[in-house]
This record gives structure tokens, sequence and C-alpha cells, in this order.
């Protein structure tokens, strides 16, 4: 039997919304957000005032040189202790939370964007389309971030476009991948077909059913795709090849701080933490997002 | 109602399954992954034409440490050393036949060959990445094995520990592990070298996070297995609980994390480029971020196209993996 | 019946017979949650059976039926809270069972047969592999011995050539040697009690008719059998006992014949009502009815031109494997204003593909159709477009046919065609819509997801309605429903059909619902038609063998013939006062 089940109980379909006790109505998507996600949350929004107004979080200069205070451990005035220069870790760390997000962001918008124009092509064209297309994303599998990073780097030198461009090509075929099967699920589905039995055009129902329906999973995606950029992309930094010092940005900051791990050990794991707390706070909120989609609209 | 295909007429006769069709299959695999490479390698050489300025310019400083700009004549030797002074046509001619012969040029900053230098340094790269690879399959089934559908915290716990340790940086996992055990506890050495003991936290390092990716998408397959009628079938029969997860459900679980490790080659020696780095141990890793603060394009260029070539194979490898597992991809 | 007639009363207990009873369940409740949420499924069951009975628990989806079914070998689930005050296999106190006590038995004294082989045996081992493993796990004899106990139980079960088909795979066997080859696994350590949960469901009606064939002989060797379905009629074959399950409750538990022939329960006369046959025709299957208003429905003439015209349609599909494979060949048929044609025939069979083609979905690869008197098939989409609001479509899986984002309203603002250009119009013509299916305005706000079954169907159903067709084909449109709202949306169909002289292409593998609805039925078989003709005519005297098979495979609920004339459109029967709220259902 196939499982629809159809409950004969008065009142079943339609769930009725919850609290009617108390006088405010929450609405559910906030009731169903779990404590760790709200943490996640925070952490986000603390990164994202961090990039547009870090000045909002800490009062030190990122940039000022201390040549009495080098080294210290972390203490009361300085929260996360300084570096061989005297300057403050933390207000580093905030500061450079614009560099390595707007890095993070470029990399996404770039590997994204290539990735829905081939993913479309691809799944929306005939055999010999999406056979060209698919054989150019397999190609680009062949060639892992770090090492198109590394092919950059040798040819153009290192910068801070070589890493938005490296990174962006290096993620782009597994969207790409991503976004082809969407387009193929949602090409094929019933609703497509009811589409044309009723008698509209093609392009209306591109326009209509099959990008909004395709698209909607990669929201997600994206989210999580930021974090993983902007590891990826700190990486690249960490080897010392991206952008120069003395810029705050994360990345710049591990390869700098190598080399005083057996005396500041905080100037190597601080910002490390910042990066994990970071992009572990986007799959968080990433998943959750994906939960409440599929849960609710998408099956 | 389920309407899948029917064979039509009934009874599928027990037929010895034809030579051709899998035969077939293979050479066109073999033909797709030497298109991969010729399109990589085109793509490696479009891209090192891109280079802005001239090449020849760029090597002389390189070699003599100045930063200056060169007239025509004093670029020449140089140029006719390297084959720049052909047209590009013929440069590319060149290149791909020297790759089919397994020659990737001459390294710019060492005067040798590439294909030596790489000869030397790709041993404790292709251990590490191997054994890696080898350590993230255990770690990840054994946590599936053990963590999946039990109580809800046990199961919980496993899930979230995945979720955790594929999103760790190898950079940060390396240094952590590094401070811990090498550098506090002293359990293994800080410099290993090519050692057993210098093996051990490296590939760790590599090893867990590729387990958490490896664990997350087995997990999710894994669930949606257990579910399936013909597990109940089986504990109807009188299976017991591991019994059931060993027997049947892992071999179907396993086909998406068999495709994952394709890829995962790939990304194990890119991720053992920093790896080597933060470890300080020898290998193409260390050599090649030496090779690009350098701008030594061939040197670079050849361990792009090496790791290119180790994808290909390793996604061959998969495919032929995937049939043994599934007898259904077979014919 | 095996025993003594011992005397049953509805609902209630028979009385105990320690001796010969081999199972014994009394106030069975199971409940399924955590800690403080739990809610209860099953609410308190009690029935036994002895050696050699047969006990059908019949119910739809949701009874409860599977869940009781399953305490028995105790794979309720881990979330799941089993009571009862009395729960006995063979003396042997199932309650009190742990891990190991349950492995011995499951297998080696109760056999679990679940239903479409397809999916409940590994696909990638060889069936050989799944019956030994039954004989392993019990520790039964050496390697060699079972090989021999795995090809004998295979010839039990009728499977030809069984050296050679014990090393195949599933997917390499036909679905009626699947189904034995998982018979045969449950049954290898020769259990005493065989439970079945819908052991036809999902399967052709001739494989259902071996499936059945195999339980009947288990019977005869004197085993005794449970039997989960939520067919009447297929239970009616093998049932010695009925249990009427709704809502976690029995309301009605009685040797089989009284239970078919004199029903005390309003549900279970209604379910036996509600199966589509060939006596239900021109009859009403539920006791639902609605009223509306035609508003301004267009009736379209009947006249002897044909509305849908199919010359010898000709598709082919190339395989993975590259081989050419014809699916429709050679396929004719026509269908008046206001008539049903039913196309009946196994999975294969190619009816779903004729449907497409005549939907225009598909192009012919041979052949053509006309719809109202002019070319359909051949005319290039663009034109083709301007007239598909002259033939819809209703497909089996309602949700699959909804864009998942939509609300009611857009499906239907979407389905309305032309001449809708005003919202006020729009709005008129979607309640229309919404009152000539049975639905409520407040449904417009939901998501399909948020609707039952039967609502979904609803909702399709006013779509395919929307543009005003002359045509709807219908795709296995009941086929996914639990026979009661099957029974309201069959009811709906015909009711439509009277007030819109609509006619229905009906394709459906269910002999009884095509005889049920049909005036012309076409019977299909590998792609070609078999038999076509009125409906009594080919159901009730088939010519051709393939017909004669499938008509024979049907299991026919054995119940008095109505007396009078069963107009359609009579007055309902005074349900009881727990059954109103099927009206929305």
């Amino acid at each position: 039997m196939s499982a629809t089940p159809d409950i004969s109980r008065p009142g079943a379909p339609g769930g009725t919304p919850g609290s009617a006790r108390s006088g405010i109505a929450i609405p559910e998507w906030v009731r169903s957000i779990r404590p760790g996600v709200a943490l996640a949350g925070l952490v986000v929004a603390f990164f994202v005032v961090a990039m547009i107004v870090p000045s909002l979080l800490t009062g030190q200069d990122p940039y000022a040189v201390n040549l009495e205070q080098t080294l210290q451990s972390p203490s009361w005035s300085h929260i996360m202790g300084t570096d061989q220069s005297g300057r403050d870790l933390y207000a580093r760390i905030v500061y450079g939370a614009r560099e390595s997000l707007l890095i993070g962001l470029g990399a996404t918008a770039l590997g994204m964007g290539v990735a829905i124009a081939l993913g479309v092509l691809a799944g929306l064209g005939n055999k010999w389309v999406d056979g060209i297309i698919s054989r150019g994303v397999e190609v680009m599998f062949a060639f892992p971030i770090l090492l198109l990073a590394l092919l950059f780097v040798a040819v153009f030198g290192p910068s801070v476009t070589t890493e938005i461009v490296a990174v962006g090509l290096g993620t782009a075929p597994g969207y790409a991948r991503m976004v082809r099967g969407q387009v193929l699920a949602v090409r094929d589905s019933g609703y497509v077909e009811a589409a044309r039995a009723l008698g509209h055009p093609y392009g209306s129902i591109v326009r209509r059913h099959i990008f909004p329906n395709a698209m909607r999973p990669l929201v997600v995606v994206m989210t999580l795709g930021v974090g993983q950029s902007i590891v990826w992309a700190s990486g690249i930094a960490f080897l010392g090849l991206g952008v120069p010092p003395p810029s705050p940005e994360w990345g710049a900051l591990l390869n700098a701080g190598r080399n005083y791990i057996t005396q500041a050990w905080w100037l190597e794991v601080m910002p490390g933490v910042a990066i994990v707390l970071f992009s572990l706070s986007l799959t968080t909120l990433g998943r959750h997002l994906q939960q409440r989609l599929e849960g609710g609209v998408n099956r | 109602m389920a309407t899948y295909a029917e064979p039509a007429g009934g009874a599928a006769v027990g037929v010895k399954p034809r030579r051709a069709p899998w035969a077939k299959r293979i050479a066109w695999r073999i033909l797709g992954a030497i298109f991969v490479l010729w399109a990589a390698a085109t793509f490696v050489f479009f891209v090192q034409q891109l280079l802005p300025g001239s090449q020849a310019t760029l090597i002389l400083n390189q070699q003599t440490g100045n930063q200056q700009s060169y007239t025509a004549e004093q670029l020449a030797p140089t140029e006719a050393k390297y084959g720049l002074d052909q047209p590009v046509l013929t440069q590319y001619w060149d290149y791909i036949k020297g790759l089919s012969h397994g020659d990737l040029g001459n390294s710019y900053s060492q005067f040798k060959p590439v294909t030596e230098i790489i000869g030397e340094q790709v041993g404790p790269t292709l251990v590490l990445t191997i054994t890696a690879l080898i350590v993230a399959w255990i770690l990840a089934l054994g946590t599936i094995l053990l963590t999946s559908r039990r109580r809800k915290s046990v199961s919980t716990l496993g899930s979230g520990w995945e979720i955790f340790s594929a999103g760790l940086p190898y950079y940060w996992l390396g240094v952590i592990l590094l401070v811990v055990f090498s550098i506090e506890l002293k359990i293994f050495p800080v410099q290993g070298g090519t050692s057993i003991e210098g093996l051990v936290l490296p590939a760790l390092t590599l090893a867990i996070p590729l387990a958490g990716f490896i664990g997350q998408v087995t997990r999710d397959e894994f669930e949606k297995v257990l579910d399936q009628p013909f597990v109940t079938s089986a504990r109807a029969r009188g299976m017991g609980d591991l019994a059931v997860r060993l027997k049947h459900v892992l071999r179907h679980s396993v086909l998406p994390a068999i495709t994952l490790s394709g890829w995962a080659m790939g990304a194990l020696i890119s991720g053992a480029v920093i790896v080597e780095n933060v470890f300080a141990r020898p290998g193409i890793g260390n050599m090649i971020v030496g090779a690009a603060e350098h701008r030594d394009v061939p040197l670079v260029s050849g361990v792009v196209m090496l790791v290119a070539f180790i994808y290909v194979i390793s996604n061959i490898l998969v495919d032929i993996a995937y049939a043994i597992v599934d007898p259904r991809l077979r014919g | 019946m095996s025993t003594a007639p011992t005397p049953i009363t509805t609902g209630g207990l028979r009385p105990a017979d320690p001796e010969n009873d081999l199972l014994r369940v009394e106030n069975l409740q199971v409940g399924f949650g955590e800690k403080r949420n739990v809610t209860e499924i099953v609410h308190g069951v009690s029935f036994s059976l002895a050696p050699g009975e047969c006990l059908a628990i019949v119910g739809e989806s949701g009874s409860g039926k599977s869940v009781t079914a399953r305490t028995l070998v105790g794979l309720t689930g881990g979330s799941s809270h089993v009571s009862a005050d009395r729960l006995e296999f063979g003396g042997r106190d199932l309650l009190s069972f742990k891990d190991r006590d349950w492995r011995g038995l499951r297998g080696k004294d109760i056999g679990f047969i679940l239903q479409d082989a397809l999916v409940s045996l590994d696909q990638l081992r060889p069936v050989g592999k799944e019956i030994d493993e039954a004989l392993r796990l019990h520790d039964w004899g050496t390697k060699k011995e079972r090989e021999e106990r795995v090809i004998e139980l295979m010839e039990l079960v009728g499977i030809p050539e069984p050296a050679v088909r014990a090393k195949q795979r599933p997917y390499e066997l036909s679905g009626g040697l699947r189904q034995r080859a998982l018979i045969a696994s449950a049954i290898a350590m020769d259990p005493q009690l065989i439970i079945a949960d819908e052991p036809t469901t999902a399967l052709d009606m001739t494989v259902q008719a071996q499936v059945l064939e195999q339980l009947q002989q288990a019977k005869a060797r004197g085993k005794a059998l449970i039997l989960i379905s939520h067919d009447l009629a297929v239970v009616s074959q093998l049932a010695d006992t009925v249990a009427v399950m709704f809502d976690g409750d029995i309301l009605e538990y009685a040797p089989a014949g009284q239970l078919f022939s004199r029903p005390e329960n309003a549900y279970t006369q209604r379910l036996i009502e509600a199966i589509p046959s060939a006596d239900s025709r021109g009859a009403r299957l539920s006791p639902v009815v609605r009223s509306h208003s035609l508003g301004e429905a267009r009736k379209y003439e009947t006249t002897d031109a044909p509305v849908l015209k199919a010359e010898r349609l000709l598709k082919k599909f190339r395989g993975p494997d590259g081989v050419d494979r014809t699916v429709v060949n050679d396929v004719s048929f026509e269908l008046k204003q206001g008539e049903t044609l039913g196309i009946v025939g196994e999975s294969g069979s190619g009816k779903t593909t004729t449907a497409r083609l005549a939907l225009a979905l598909l192009e012919v690869d041979g052949g053509g159709v006309t719809l109202a008197g002019e070319e359909w098939s051949g005319l290039p989409e663009r034109e083709r477009r301007k007239r598909r609001n002259d033939i819809s479509v209703i497909y089996q899986d309602p949700l699959s046919s909804f864009d998942p984002r939509w609300t009611v309203e857009q499906i239907m603002l979407d389905a309305l065609g032309e001449g809708y250009d005003k919202k006020a119009a729009r709005r008129v013509r979607i309640a229309e819509l919404l009152e000539m299916v049975g639905l409520e305005p407040e449904h417009l706000r939901r998501r399909p997801l948020q609707l039952s079954g039967g609502q979904r169907q609803r909702v399709a159903i006013a779509r395919a309605l929307g543009p005003q067709p002359r045509v709807i084909v219908c795709d296995e449109p009941v086929s996914a429903l639990d026979v009661s709202i099957q029974a309201q949306v069959l009811d709906l169909l015909a009711d439509l059909q009277q007030e819109l002289n609509v006619s229905y292409l009906f394709i459906s593998h269910d002999l009884g619902v095509i005889h049920h609805i049909s005036d012309r039925v076409l019977v299909m078989s590998d792609g070609k038609v078999v038999e076509f003709g009125d409906a009594d005519d080919v159901l009730l005297r088939p010519h051709h063998p393939y017909t004669q098979k499938l008509v024979a495979s049907l299991p026919v609920l054995e119940r008095p013939k109505p007396t009078g004339p069963r107009p359609f459109g009579r007055p309902p029967r005074a349900a009881g006062p727990e059954f109103t709220e099927e009206l929305a259902a």
C-alpha cells in the first residue's frame, strides 16, 4: 500500500498553530530554533558586524605597534594576547574578519556564478550540450583548489585576486555538478510534465518551475560554501602565498604565528579558532536552513 | 502501485553476460581519461601563456635575484634555451608531445628536468596520502557501524563529530596535534622525517577531516538503508543487529563513499601540501610551495599534471570498485 | 475451520482454547515515542489463533494492523512500547522476550513475509544466499545439506530450474519468481506460524494469484497463517477468521463467511461496499454524497464521432544497452464523448506509455491520434499547445505532480485556461471547481503536503477540470488510495461524468476498478492490444487466453447480489456519527 496515510480523524490535516494560551503568537520558525543554532547565529552575526563596523567590537588599533608589549599572553587588557610587534591579537582578528569574509564571499560568488551557468546549461540542454559541459566539469575536478592556487601564484604572483580566483574556480565543479543534478531532477519531475499537459510554453515552465525549484537548495549550499572558501583562502595565506603583511587576514595571522608556537601558542591557535568557529557556525546555520526547507515546502 | 519495467515476456533466463559491453565500457573510460588529461594539459598551458610580462625576464630575474628588465638580446639566449622563441602553437605541440612521453619540461630554478625533481620527492607524499585514505575509511566506517541509529544521544554524537571534523582546516588541526602530542606530550617527534613515527600525526591530520566527510555521506545512506524492507526481512529471519549492519546494510551504503574516494586522492595530495608544511615533512608538498614562490612554472605545472593523472587513475579504479560492489552495474 | 465451531462475538474475545491455541493475544497496546510523549497506536486488541487456522487482519492505512503483526516478532522498532495482558505464542510469553529469544523465534517458529520482493530481498545478493541465510542463522545442517535444502525449498514454492535461479539476483527474476523466493526464505525453517504483511500489494494480478496459491498450500500443510491486508477480496480467499481494524481498535472479529455475508459493524459494511467490481457497476461505492451547483460548467454533446481516436500507435524506446524495445505496438482505440474507456494491463504492458501518447506528451513513432475530429499527434507542439484545453490528465501520485512550493490556490489559478482575465471571474471559477470536487475554500491556503491523500487527488481532479476538457486521461488515479477514499474518488469521477459529459481514458492494473467504471475496455499485454470491447463482454466472457488468465486471477469477494435496481445517485445509507467527517477527506 503506497504510503498516503489517510487519517480520518476530525481536524487532522493542517496542524493548528501552537499556543493559544499565551497572547503572543510565536511564529513557528522561531520556535524551531534550538540553542545550538541560536549560538551559531550569534557567532555569524558577530563576525558580520566585525566585517562592517569593526570599531564597535574593539577599541584597539590592529596596526598599532607597541614594542614594549610584545608576545604578551592573554590578559584583561589584551584578551587574546599580543603578537611579536605588540599588536593586540583580538583586534587583529576582528579587523581581519573583513578581509577574510570578503575573500570568502568573493570566491563563493565566483564559484557559484560559474557553477550555475554551467549547471543550468548542462541540465536544460540536449545530450550533446550536456555531454560537453559535463566533460569540462570533470576536467575542472582534476584541479584541487590548493594546486590551482599554486599554479596561479607561480604564473601571476601572490595576491588577493589569485586567492579569490583560485578558490572560486576550484570549488565551482562541485557546485556545478549539484546544480546540474537539481535541474535534471526538476526537469523530469511530475509537475513539469503536468505543466506541459496544461499547455504552458517551455520558457514559462523554466521560469516558474525549473529555476525556482532547482535553485532553492543552493541557498543552503552557498552558506556552507562561504565557510569552506574562507578555510581554503586562509590555507593559501597560511603558506605565505596570499595577502602581504601587515594585513590582519586570518590566514596571514596563522602564517605569522607559526614561528612562535613554542613561545606564544595563542598567536597560532586563536586565529584558527576564529576560522573554525565561523565555518562551523555557518555549517550549523546551513543545516538548520536545509531542514526547514526540506521539512516544510520542498519534499 | 510500483510500475517498474518488467523484462518483457516474464522470466529472464540466466544467460552468461556478453563480454562486449563490459569491455566496451572500460575502453570508453580510458578514452575519457585521456581526454581529461589532454584538456587539463591544455588548460595549464593556456594559464602559462597568461603570464604577465615576459617569461624569459622572469627566469633571469629569479636566477639572478634581480628585479630588472632586459633588452631583447639579453633575453635571447634564455628564450632559446627554454624554447620560448618558438610560435605558440609549436610550443603547445611540443608540450603535449612531451607529456605523452612523460617529459614535464625543465625546472626554472633548479637545473634539472621536472620529472627528476618530482621523482625524488613524490615517495613520502604518496605514502602519506594513501595511509591517510585508509585511516580515514577505517575511522569513518567504525564510527558509523557503532553509532548509527542507536540511542539518540549516541548517534547524535557520532553525527555531530563528523560534521565538526569535516570542517576542520588541515593547518589548524595539524598545529594543534603538533603542539599537543609533539611539543607538550613529546609522544611523537617534531620533525619526523620519513619514519613511521613521523607518519602518524601528518596522516591523522589528513585522515580526520576526510573521515568526517566520508562519514557524513555514508551515514545518510546507512540510515536510509536501515529502513529498507530487505533489512527487515533479514531481521525477520533471526539476524542480529550488528550482523545486519555488516552483512546487508554496509554494502549498500558505501557506494557514495566509494565515488568520493576517487575525488579524495586529488584532494589529499592537495592537503598534503599544507600538512607537509606544518610538520616540516619531506615531499612534493613542501617542494611545490617553494617552487610557486620562485615562480618556477614548469615545476608547479608538472606537479599539477601529476595530480591530474593520479585523479584520473583513481576514478577508473573507483569505477571498477563500484562494479564489484554493485553487480547491477556490470551488465 | 479446524476446530469445532466456537461462538464468536463481534469485537470481543473468542473463548480461549488453551490446549489448541497457538497464539493468544489479550489487550495488546502499542505506543510510540519518547518517555513523556508516547502516542498510542494500538488501543488494546485481542485475538487468538489455532494451528492450521488463517486469521486476516484487515484495515486501511493508520489502522495499526501492521504494527500489531510486528509485535508478534518483536519488530515494532526502537521507540515502541508494547504491553498486553497476555501475549503468548506456543505457550511462551512474548512480553518477557529479550533480543536472544527473539532471534531464536524469528524465522524458526514464526516466519514473516513482507510485500514486494523487489525491495524485500537484498538486491546485491543471490536469492539462494538469502534463503540459505534463514537456515544458517539457526544452525541448520552442514553447508552441503543447506544447499540441498535450498533447492528443495525452491522446488516447493514452484521455481523452475532452481539450481540456476539460486545464483541469480532478485532483479534478474520475474515478479512471480521473486515473490516465491521471498516466501521460500520465510518458510525455510518450516515455522508453525506464517505472517504475511500485505503480501499482494504492489504486485501484478497474476503474480498476486501465485502468491495466494503458495499461502494456500502452506495452510494445507497445517501451518497457521496471519494475513495483513487492506484488500478484503484477497483476504476472502484464504481467511477462516477476519478481524477488522480501524484506528487501533478491532471493530469486528468474526468467522470469514459470517463477516462477509452479514457484517455487523457499519465500518465493515462500508469497506465491503466500497470494493469496485462487476457487481458495483452503476452504483455508488461510498455513502458520502455532496451537493453542488452546476454553475457555468459546459456540457459537451455526445455525437457519433469519437472525441479521441488512436490508430495503430507505435512507440519504441532505446534501452541503456542500446537495444530498441517496442513499448507500444499497433494500438488502436476510440473514445466517444461522455464515455469511459478502461485500459487494463500488468506492468510493462505499455498502458502508461499509451496514455502519454494520447496526451501527446510523447511523440509517436508510428500511427496517429486525433482529438475532437482534428489532427492531434501530428501537429507541432506550438499548434498543439493552443488546444491542450481539450484534454487533461490526473496522475497516480498527485504529490509529485504539484510544484512543492505552490498552494492549492496557485495550482488552481495555473489551470484556469483562457477567458479569465478579471480577478473576480477567476475567483468565481475557482470556487466553482472546488465545490465540484468537494473541497472547502479553506483548502486554498494550504500546500499539497499538508493535505491528505484523498484531498490531494481532489485537487488534481479540480486542476484537470479547470480548462474544461473534453477528455481526461486518468493514469492509475486511485491505486495509491485507501479503499474507502478510493470509493469516494471513483464516485466523484462518475458524478462529474454525468454532469459534464466528459470522457475518461482510465488506466489501471486493477480489474475490479476497471470493470466498475468503464463502458468499454482495452486489454493490453506486452505493448499490444489483446482484447477490446464492452466491459461486460470482455471481462465476463473473455476470449483471449491472456484476458482469461487475468480475469481468473482476480479475487472476487463472494457476497449476495443486490436484489432490486441500484440506480446511480441513490440516497446515502445512514452512516454512523463517527464517520461524518469523511466528507472532507
